[in-house]
C-alpha cells in the first residue's frame, strides 16, 4: 500500500518536471555570437561586403579626424595651432625644445599613434577583401562602384600610412607583399597611389552613382568621385615629402595632373552627430582648447609678434589688411594655459570659423575645400617653372576672393609666399595634418620636431621587434627630424 | 580518636544534609535563541556536577540546583552561556549565536553537512548578532571587518554595494568577485539588492580547494547565504523600522587664496566678487563666466602678482562641499511573519529601504523586497522547499561624469553656482569667472535626469525525495530573471558650451533608453549519501548540474528634441535616432561527485571529481576539470591536552577556475549604427578557463569549554591560464589588433587568523571579543605576452614577476644620486638640492618662480616608468567586541586596513587651477613659500606620477550600536511582545587616516578588467552615517 503511494506521488509530479523540462532551457554547449559579424561572413557575403563597402570612407574619415589620431598634436607641432594641455599629445609634441616622441607602451597618449596604425590597417584588410571579391566575381549591385571605392580605400589607408609613419607594411588583394616586410613612406606612397591610380581608371571608365549616405552631402557620380579621388592624389603626393629636397623632387606634373582633374567645389561632410562628427575641428577651436599659433597671427599682422612675449598676458588685437583676420578668427585677452608650461603656448586668436559647427553639430565642414585643390595646382606650377600661371591661380582663389588681399605678383619668392600663407591661414584646421605636413616641406618645424611617426610600440612589441623613435635627437637629421624652421 | 571521627562524621553529615537541602531547590526558565525563539534540546548541567538536564520543545526546563551553584547551557551554534543561581527559581536564558563555534554545521563546499569539527576544508560562517546587531544596507557590505580573508571594500554611491575579494586576486582581467548563491540560486546581478534581515547565514568559501566542488565558476571562492525560514512554534511578526542619515564628515580642504595681483580697491567689492588688477568689470558683475565680448564678461587678462606665491585672499569665500553635499535620509522598514510545524513552515518577509545619498537634489536608491520562504513536507519521504525574492529597484543616479567630484573641489571659492542663468534656469552654467571647463556642479545636479528601474525575481525550488535513512536526492530548478530599464534625459534647455555669444546654449536634449532583460536558469540533480558503517562515517554527492544564461538589451537615443518637454523617443526626427541590442548566452552542463570518509571520528579524508562544460570556452577546450583532496586530523581525540577541548589540523589541494567572458572566444568586429569597428579582435578557439591550484593548511582550536576559538590557515594560490586582451601586430593580422588569450599565472599567499572569545558571561555581564587578521601577497610569476596596462588612467601594470595591483608611472627625482645621473650639459650635482616637498630642484631657483621639479628620465630622455604605488594592503583585520550589561549591549566593529596606496587623482587634478591645499600659501613663513608656478610643475600634465600617490591606511570604527532590550518582566506584563529593542546604530562612525581625500575607501571601477581600483577619481565617496533602529517581535 505504501509502494502505491509513493507511486502515485511520482505521477502526481511527473507533469511538474515535464513541464520544467520543456522549459526553455538549453543544453547545448555551440552557442555563436550574433551580435559580430565572423570572418566567414565578412570576408565571403556579397551584401554584408557591400555593407563594409558603403562605410568604408566613413571609417577612414572618423579614424583620421579622431581625437585617437595624429591630427590635434601635428598641428601644434606645426606651430599652427597651440595648447598646453597634455590630451591627444598636443602638448608633449609641441613642448619646446622638442623632444623624442615618447614611444613606449607606457605613454599617457600611445593611442595618438596606436589607434590610426591598427585602423588603417583593418581598413585596408576591408578593402582588399573586397578588391579580391570583385575579382571572383561575386554579385554586387554596383560592381564598379565597389571596386573603385576599394582600391580608393586601399589609396587612402596606404597613404596616409605614409604620411604620418616612416614605414608602411603593404599588402593589397593579392595578400601581404614584400613577404611582410616593411616599405619606406615613399615606396608607400608610390604604391599607394597605383592603386588610386586603378580606382580613377575604373571610374573614368564606368557610370554609376555613389549613394549619398557613402559621403554624406554629397550624392557623386562616377566623374565626381574621380575628382575627389584625384584631389586626394595631389594631397598625398604633393605632402608626402619630410624636407625641401624631396619637396623639389616630387613629380609635381603628377601633382598638376591629379589637381587639375581634382574637385570643383568645397568638399564637405553633413555631420550626423553620431557616426559623422568632426573631432578635429571641435578641440581646435573649442572656447577653452586650443589657440591658434602666434606664427599664423604674425602672417596676417607682422606687427604682431610670432612668438608670446615674455611675461604678458594680454596683448593687443593685431590689425591687417587680410579680411579673415575678423572673418575667421577671434580676439582673446587672456590666457587660459598655465604660465609653467610655457608662455609661448600662449595666443590671443582662436579661430571662429567653424563656430557654427560647436553650436549646430549637424552641419557640414569642409573636408577638402577648393582651394587647396587649386594650391596644389598653383604650386605644381611653380615648381614646374611656371610661376606666371601659378600666380593666375592664387589671385583667382581665396587671397583675394576673401582675404580681399592685393593679388600677388609673378615672383616666384612672392608665389612661394602666398601659397604658404594661405595654406596656414585659409586652412589651417581643414583637415588633419596638413598643416604639418606644409610646414614640413618647407622645413619650417622647429628644430628637434619629429618629420614622422614611428610605428606604434605595442604593434612593434606583437611582432616583435625593438621600439624606436624620432624627434629631439632620434633619427637620422633632415629626414627623420627636423634640424631647423622657422625659428 | 573517637571524638575526631564523630567530629568529620557530623561534617559530613551536616554537609550531605546542607547539599540535600540545596538540590531541593527546583529552578525552571525558558531558553531562547538571539531572536526571541524558544531553544528545545539546550543541554544544562550544574557546573562541577553530573546533574543535567535539557530543554524541551517550547524551550522550557526545569532543573535541581542550589542557591550559589552555576547553570551551564550549552547548545551548537550558540555560545555557552553560564548563570549563577540566586535566590529566585526561575532562570531566563537568551543565548547567542556563535558561527566559530565549532559545533556549527557547513554545507557549502563538502560532501554533505558537516560540523566544523569534522571538515577538511575552511569555511567560515558569519549569522545571528555577527549580522543583524548593525544591519548592513545590503548583503554585500555585511561581511566588512567580520572574516579573515575576506576583503570587502564599500562603495559610496547609494545602491552600489561593496567590492569583495577573498584572499588574493586571481585575475588580470575579469572581475574578482567570489559566486554568490543565494537559497541554492546562483546571483548573477550582484549582492547589492539583496536586504540583510532576510539572512540567516553566511558561509563563506575562501580558497579555491573548498570551492572546488563549484568547478570554473568557483576561481574566486563562493559565498552561500541561507535565508530564514519559519519555525516550528508558534506563529512570529517582527518588525524593524530604522531611520537615519549620512553625511560626509570630512571635506577635503582646498587653497583658499590666489596669486593675481588685487586692484588697488578690491576691499571695496569684496563680498561681491574679487576685483583684480587688470580686468575690466562689467556692471553687476556677478562672479560668473561668459564669453569675450558677451555683456556680462569681464575684460582683460590677471597677472601673477610679483612674489608668485598662492597667499593674496579672495574678495569672496564660498564652501561649495557645503553647498553640494547633504544629509541624506536613510530608511528601512523591515517586517516578516513565520510560521512553522512539523508538516512545513513559512516565512514571509518585506522591506522598504531608502538611501538618498549625500549629493543634493538627486533622490537617491529606493528598493523594496518581498520574500516567501516554504517547506512543505508532503510525506516522510518527499520534502518539497521553495525560496522566492522580488525586489524593486528604483535609482536615481548620480551625475554621469567622472569630472564630477573634482570640479566640486576645484572652483574657485569667489565662483557664484547660485547666479541665475539669463533664461531664469537656477545655477549658472559656468559660476567660476575664470575656468572655462567648469561647468556648475549644482547644475549639473539640478539638470540631471537619470533613472533606472530594476526588477529582480530570485527563486529556488528543491525536491527531496528521500529513498532510505541515509540515501536521498535533490531536484533542484532555480533562476534569477533580471529586468532593467535606464533612462537618461538631457532636456531641451539643457546648456552646453557652444560658439554663442555668451559660450553657451541649449543643447536642445537628448533622451537614451535603454532595457536589458536577462534569464540565468540552474537545474541540478543530486543524489546523497550519508551512512554510519562500523567507526566508519562516510557521505557523498552525485550530480548534475545545467546552466541557462541569456541577456537581452538594447537601447535607443534621440538627439535634438523637437517639442521641449516631452522625453519621448517618438519626440525626434527619425534620422537623429539611434539604437543597438547586445544578446548573450551561456550554457553550461557539470557533473561532479564528491565522498568524504571519518573514521573513529577523527581522521577525516574527502576528495572530489568535477568535469564542467561550457559554450563560453574556446571550441578545442570545451570540456575541463576540477578536483580536490583533503584530509583533516582531530589531535584532540587523541590526546588530552588541558584545557583544550577540541583541536585540529586540515590539509586541502584542489582546483577552481574562472570561465572566460561571452564574447572573448569569438571574432569580434562591432557594429555601430551600421558601421564596423576598426577596433577588432580575433577570435581564439582555444580559450580555456583560468586554472586557479590552491594549497591550504589550516588549524582549529577550541579552549575553555568553547570560550575561546582561534582558527588559522595559510593557502598558496596559483592561477595560470590567466585571461588578457593581448595586442597582435595588425599588418599581419588584417587589421586585428588583439585576442583574448590565456597568458600567465598569478599566484597569492595569504595568511589569516581569527580569535573569538567569550570574556566574561554571567546573568547580567557579558563581553564577547573577536579577531581577525589576514594578509596577502599577488605575484605575477609568468606572462607570456607583452605587458600591459590596465585600470583607471592605465595605472596598474600586468608584468612579469611584480606585484599584482601595483601602480607605474613617472617620478619627479628625488634624490642627489639619481640627479647625478642625469645632469644636463655643463650641469653640476652641486647646483641641484632635495627641497621641502622631497624632489630635487636646482637650488639657486628654491622660492621662485624657476623652482621646478625634474622627471627621471632614462639615458635617451624619455622619462622612466617605476613602480609608484601598491595599493595591496600590507593586512587587513577585523575587531568586534560585543558587551552586555542585563538589557543593554554596546557592540562595536574596527576595520584596520594597513597599507594600501591610494592615487589621489582629484587632488592632483586641483593643481591645474590651483586649488590644492599645498599650494595656499598664506599663513607660511616667507621663506618656506613656493609659488603657484612650482606646484603647476608638480601636476606633471596629469600624468600618473609617484608625487600624488597616498598612503590609504585607515581605521575605522566601521560598525558600532548601543541597544536596549525591553526586560522579560516588562515584556511579560504587555503579554503580547517577545522582544522590544531599540538601537542607535553608526556606520563608518570614526575614520583614522592620513589619506587626503574625502574617505581612503576608493574603489573606482574599470570597465576594461571588470575590476576595482585604488583611484580617486570619479568616485562618489563613503559616508558616515547615524540611525535610529527599533525591532519589536510577537
Amino acid at each position: 500500500m505504501k509502494k502505491l503511494k509513493h507511486i502515485y506521488t511520482l505521477l502526481a509530479f511527473a507533469p511538474f518536471l515535464m513541464i520544467s523540462s520543456c522549459m526553455e532551457f538549453e543544453t547545448d554547449l555551440e552557442v555563436g555570437n550574433q551580435e559580430n559579424p565572423d570572418d566567414e561572413t565578412l570576408n565571403f557575403d556579397a551584401s554584408a561586403i557591400e555593407a563594409t563597402a558603403a562605410g568604408l570612407y566613413q571609417n577612414f574619415y572618423m579614424t583620421t579626424s579622431s581625437t585617437e589620431a595624429l591630427g590635434f598634436a601635428t598641428n601644434t607641432a606645426a606651430d599652427v595651432s597651440t595648447c598646453s594641455w597634455g590630451n591627444f599629445g598636443m602638448r608633449d609634441i609641441s613642448s619646446e625644445p622638442r623632444v623624442a616622441f615618447n614611444n613606449t607602451t607606457s605613454y599617457t597618449y600611445a593611442a595618438i599613434t596606436e589607434d590610426p596604425f591598427s585602423s588603417y590597417y583593418s581598413i585596408l584588410a576591408d578593402a582588399n577583401n573586397i578588391i579580391r571579391q570583385v575579382d571572383a566575381g561575386a554579385e554586387f549591385s554596383q560592381p564598379r562602384l565597389i571596386e573603385t571605392i576599394g582600391k580608393f580605400t586601399q589609396a587612402l589607408t596606404l597613404g596616409y600610412n605614409a604620411l604620418f609613419f616612416d614605414k608602411v607594411w603593404l599588402s593589397d588583394e593579392t595578400g601581404t607583399l614584400n613577404e611582410g616586410e616593411p616599405v619606406g613612406y615613399q615606396e608607400g606612397m608610390a604604391f599607394a597611389l597605383e592603386k588610386l591610380d586603378e580606382a580613377i581608371a575604373i571610374a573614368n571608365s564606368n557610370t554609376f552613382s555613389v549613394p549619398d549616405g557613402w559621403f554624406p552631402g554629397n550624392s557623386m557620380t562616377n566623374a565626381e568621385l574621380a575628382q575627389l579621388m584625384n584631389s586626394y592624389g595631389a594631397r598625398m603626393l604633393a605632402m608626402n615629402s619630410r624636407n625641401s629636397s624631396e619637396k623639389s623632387a616630387t613629380d609635381w606634373n603628377r601633382v598638376l595632373a591629379y589637381a587639375n582633374n581634382g574637385i570643383s567645389s568645397d568638399f564637405e561632410i553633413l555631420h550626423d552627430d553620431t557616426t559623422w562628427y568632426d573631432l578635429f575641428k571641435t578641440y581646435l577651436v573649442y572656447p577653452g582648447w586650443a589657440r591658434i599659433d602666434m606664427y599664423v597671427v604674425n602672417l596676417m599682422d607682422p606687427s604682431t609678434p610670432d612668438y608670446w612675449p615674455a611675461g604678458e598676458v594680454t596683448i593687443p588685437p593685431s590689425t591687417s589688411d587680410d579680411a579673415r583676420l575678423e572673418s575667421d578668427y577671434e580676439y582673446l585677452d587672456s590666457q587660459g594655459f598655465r604660465p609653467e608650461r610655457g608662455e609661448y603656448h600662449y595666443s590671443s586668436y582662436r579661430y571662429s570659423r567653424y563656430d557654427e559647427y560647436i553650436t549646430e553639430w549637424t552641419v557640414p565642414t569642409p573636408e577638402f575645400v577648393l582651394a587647396e585643390n587649386d594650391l596644389y595646382r598653383a604650386e605644381a606650377q611653380l615648381q614646374l617653372g611656371n610661376v606666371g600661371a601659378a600666380a593666375d591661380i592664387i589671385n583667382a582663389g581665396t587671397r583675394v576672393t576673401r582675404g580681399n588681399l592685393a593679388p600677388v605678383a609673378a615672383d616666384a619668392a612672392a608665389v612661394a609666399d602666398a601659397i604658404h600663407y594661405e595654406r596656414l591661414v585659409e586652412m589651417p584646421l581643414v583637415s588633419s595634418g596638413l598643416s604639418f605636413f606644409e610646414m614640413r616641406k618647407e622645413d619650417l618645424l622647429q628644430a628637434g620636431t619629429m618629420l614622422h611617426f614611428p610605428a606604434p610600440a605595442s604593434a612593434l612589441q606583437a611582432i616583435p621587434a625593438d621600439s624606436y623613435t624620432f624627434g629631439g635627437t632620434s633619427g637620422e637629421a633632415g629626414v627623420d627630424y627636423s634640424t631647423g624652421g622657422w625659428r | 580518636m573517637k571524638t575526631k571521627l564523630n567530629g568529620l562524621l557530623t561534617l559530613l553529615l551536616a554537609f550531605v544534609v546542607h547539599i540535600s537541602y540545596a538540590q531541593d531547590k527546583t529552578i525552571s526558565g525558558t531558553v531562547t535563541d538571539s531572536d526571541g525563539l524558544p531553544l528545545p534540546g539546550v543541554n544544562i548541567v550544574v557546573q562541577g556536577t553530573t546533574t543535567g538536564t535539557q530543554t524541551d520543545f517550547d524551550g522550557n526546563y526545569v532543573i535541581s540546583a542550589s542557591e550559589g551553584d552555576t547553570l551551564l547551557f550549552t547548545y551548537i551554534g550558540q555560545r555557552p552561556a553560564s548563570r549563577v543561581v540566586g535566590s529566585g527559581n526561575v532562570v531566563n536564558v537568551q543565548m547567542e549565536a556563535d558561527t566559530q563555534a565549532l559545533d556549527e554545521v557547513v554545507v557549502t563546499g563538502v560532501a554533505g553537512a558537516t560540523s566544523r569539527k569534522k571538515l577538511s576544508v575552511t569555511v567560515a560562517k558569519v549569522g545571528g548578532d555577527d549580522i543583524q546587531e548593525v544591519v548592513a544596507t545590503s548583503a554585500a557590505s555585511a561581511l566588512q571587518g567580520k572574516v579573515s580573508g575576506v576583503s570587502v571594500n564599500n562603495l559610496g554611491q547609494p545602491g552600489a554595494g561593496a567590492n569583495i575579494i577573498l584572499r588574493g586576486s586571481t585575475n588580470f582581467y575579469g572581475s574578482q568577485e567570489p559566486l554568490v548563491i543565494l537559497d541554492g540560486v546562483f546571483v548573477e546581478s550582484g549582492l547589492q539588492d539583496i536586504n540583510v534581515d532576510d539572512i540567516e547565514s553566511m558561509e563563506i568559501v575562501k580558497g579555491a580547494s573548498a570551492s572546488s566542488l563549484y568547478g570554473s565558476r568557483a576561481g574566486n571562492g563562493v559565498i552561500v547565504i541561507t535565508t530564514k525560514r519559519g519555525k516550528e512554534g508558534k506563529t512570529e511578526v517582527t518588525l524593524r523600522n530604522e531611520i537615519g542619515f549620512t553625511k560626509l564628515t570630512n571635506f577635503v580642504t582646498t587653497n583658499q587664496s590666489h596669486p593675481y595681483k588685487l586692484a588697488s580697491d578690491w576691499q571695496s567689492f569684496a563680498g561681491q566678487y574679487t576685483k583684480f588688477e587688470g580686468i575690466t568689470y562689467p556692471d553687476n558683475f556677478q562672479s560668473v563666466l561668459a564669453a569675450p565680448g558677451h555683456p556680462m564678461a569681464t575684460s582683460g587678462g590677471r597677472s601673477i602678482d610679483d612674489d608668485g606665491y598662492s597667499d593674496n585672499p579672495y574678495g569672496v569665500y564660498n564652501d561649495f562641499q557645503d553647498l553640494i553635499f547633504r544629509d541624506g535620509l536613510t530608511r528601512t522598514m523591515y517586517g516578516s511573519v513565520s510560521q512553522g510545524s512539523e508538516k512545513g513552515n513559512v516565512f514571509f518577509s518585506f522591506e522598504d529601504f531608502d538611501y538618498e545619498g549625500v549629493l543634493k537634489l538627486i533622490e537617491g536608491y529606493q528598493r523594496n523586497s518581498y520574500r516567501l520562504n516554504a517547506n512543505y513536507q508532503i510525506n516522510d519521504w518527499l520534502k518539497f522547499s521553495a525560496s522566492n525574492l522580488f525586489v524593486n529597484i528604483n535609482d536615481s543616479s548620480p551625475v554621469n561624469n567622472n569630472d564630477f567630484y573634482r570640479i566640486v573641489m576645484r572652483l574657485s571659492p569667489d565662483s557664484n553656482l547660485l547666479a541665475t542663468n539669463p533664461d531664469g534656469q537656477p545655477y549658472y552654467f559656468k559660476p567660476d569667472p575664470w575656468e572655462n571647463e567648469i561647468d556648475n556642479p549644482l547644475y549639473s545636479l539640478y539638470n540631471t535626469d537619470r533613472t533606472s528601474t530594476q526588477q529582480r525575481f530570485l527563486g529556488g525550488y528543491n525536491l527531496n525525495v528521500k529513498f532510505t535513512s541515509w540515501l536521498n536526492a535533490d531536484l533542484e530548478y532555480t533562476f534569477e530573471s533580471d529586468n532593467y530599464r535606464y533612462t537618461n534625459n538631457n532636456k531641451y534647455e539643457s546648456f552646453q558650451d557652444d560658439g554663442s555669444d555668451i559660450g553657451f546654449g541649449y543643447s536642445k536634449g537628448s533622451l537614451y533608453k535603454s532595457s536589458r532583460n536577462s534569464l540565468a536558469q540552474k537545474a541540478q540533480a543530486t543524489l546523497n549519501f550519508a551512512k554510519e558503517v562500523g567507526e566508519f562515517e562516510l557521505k557523498g554527492k552525485l550530480s548534475y548540474l545545467n546552466e541557462d544564461i541569456r541577456t537581452e538589451s538594447f537601447y535607443s537615443q534621440g538627439t535634438d528634441y523637437l517639442y521641449p518637454g516631452i522625453p519621448s523617443l517618438d519626440n525626434f526626427d527619425s534620422d537623429n535616432l539611434i539604437s543597438g541590442s547586445g544578446f548573450s548566452q551561456t550554457i553550461a552542463q557539470n557533473f561532479f561527485a564528491i565522498g568524504g570518509v571519518v573514521f573513529k571520528d577523527r581522521y577525516i579524508v574527502d576528495g572530489l571529481y568535477r568535469r564542467d562544460g561550457s559554450s563560453l570556452f574556446g571550441e578545442n577546450y570545451k570540456w575541463n576539470d576540477y578536483y580536490r583532496v583533503s584530509g583533516a586530523y582531530r589531535l584532540s581525540e587523541d590526546f588530552n591536552i588541558p584545557g583544550v577541548d577540541e583541536f585540529k589540523i586540515n590539509f586541502a589541494m584542489g582546483t577552481a577556475g574562472q570561465r572566460p567572458g561571452f564574447s572573448w572566444q569569438y571574432e569580434q568586429v562591432a557594429i555601430s549604427n551600421g558601421s564596423l569597428s576598426t577596433n577588432r579582435i580575433k577570435g581564439n578557439p582555444n580559450l580555456r578557463p583560468s586554472l586557479t591550484e590552491e594549497m591550504e593548511i589550516g588549524a582549529n582550536l577550541s579552549m575553555f569549554n568553547g570560550r575561546l576559538n582561534f582558527e588559522g590557515a595559510y593557502s598558496k594560490q596559483k592561477t595560470s591560464d590567466q585571461f588578457m586582451l593581448v595586442s597582435l601586430f595588425p599588418p599581419a593580422n588584417e587589421g586585428k589588433n588583439r585576442q583574448w588569450q590565456n597568458v600567465g599565472d598569478l599566484e597569492a599567499d595569504t595568511y589569516e587568523a581569527s580569535l573569538n572569545a567569550t570574556l566574561v558571561s554571567n546573568e547580567n555581564f557579558s563581553w564577547n571579543l573577536g579577531l581577525n587578521f589576514a594578509t596577502t601577497k599577488n605575484v605575477i610569476t609568468k606572462l607570456n605576452a607583452p605587458e600591459q596596462q590596465v585600470g583607471p588612467e592605465d595605472l596598474f601594470l600586468l608584468r612579469e614577476d611584480i606585484e599584482f595591483g601595483t601602480m607605474w608611472g613617472r617620478v619627479f627625482v628625488e634624490d642627489l644620486e639619481t640627479m647625478a645621473q642625469q645632469l644636463p650639459t655643463g650641469g653640476s650635482i652641486g647646483d641641484y638640492a632635495v627641497n621641502s616637498d622631497g624632489v630635487v630642484v636646482l637650488a639657486n631657483t628654491i622660492g621662485t618662480a624657476d623652482e621646478a621639479p625634474i622627471i627621471k628620465v632614462d639615458e635617451n630622455d624619455i622619462p622612466v616608468f617605476e613602480e609608484i604605488g601598491n595599493q595591496n594592503a600590507d593586512f587587513r583585520a577585523g575587531i568586534n567586541s560585543t558587551f552586555r550589561y542585563k538589557n543593554l549591549s554596546l557592540y562595536m566593529l574596527w576595520d584596520w586596513k594597513q597599507g594600501g596606496d591610494v592615487y589621489n587623482k582629484n587632488r592632483q587634478w586641483l593643481t591645474i587651477s590651483n586649488r590644492t591645499d599645498i599650494v595656499d600659501q598664506t599663513g607660511k613663513p616667507d621663506e618656506e613659500k613656493k609659488t603657484t608656478i612650482y606646484y603647476g610643475n608638480l601636476y606633471d600634465t596629469n600624468s600618473n606620477n609617484k608625487f600624488w600617490v597616498e598612503d590609504g591606511t585607515f581605521v575605522k570604527l566601521r560598525e558600532a550600536s548601543i541597544s536596549y532590550r525591553m526586560p522579560q518582566t516588562v515584556l511579560d506584563r504587555l503579554d503580547f511582545f517577545n522582544e522590544i529593542k531599540f538601537s542607535l546604530i553608526g556606520r563608518n562612525l570614526l575614520t583614522f587616516s592620513e589619506y587626503a581625500g574625502w574617505d581612503p575607501e576608493v574603489n573606482a571601477f574599470s570597465s576594461d578588467t571588470s575590476q576595482y581600483f585604488s583611484v580617486d577619481y570619479g568616485v562618489y565617496p563613503v559616508q558616515t552615517s547615524y540611525s535610529l533602529s527599533v525591532q519589536l517581535k510577537f
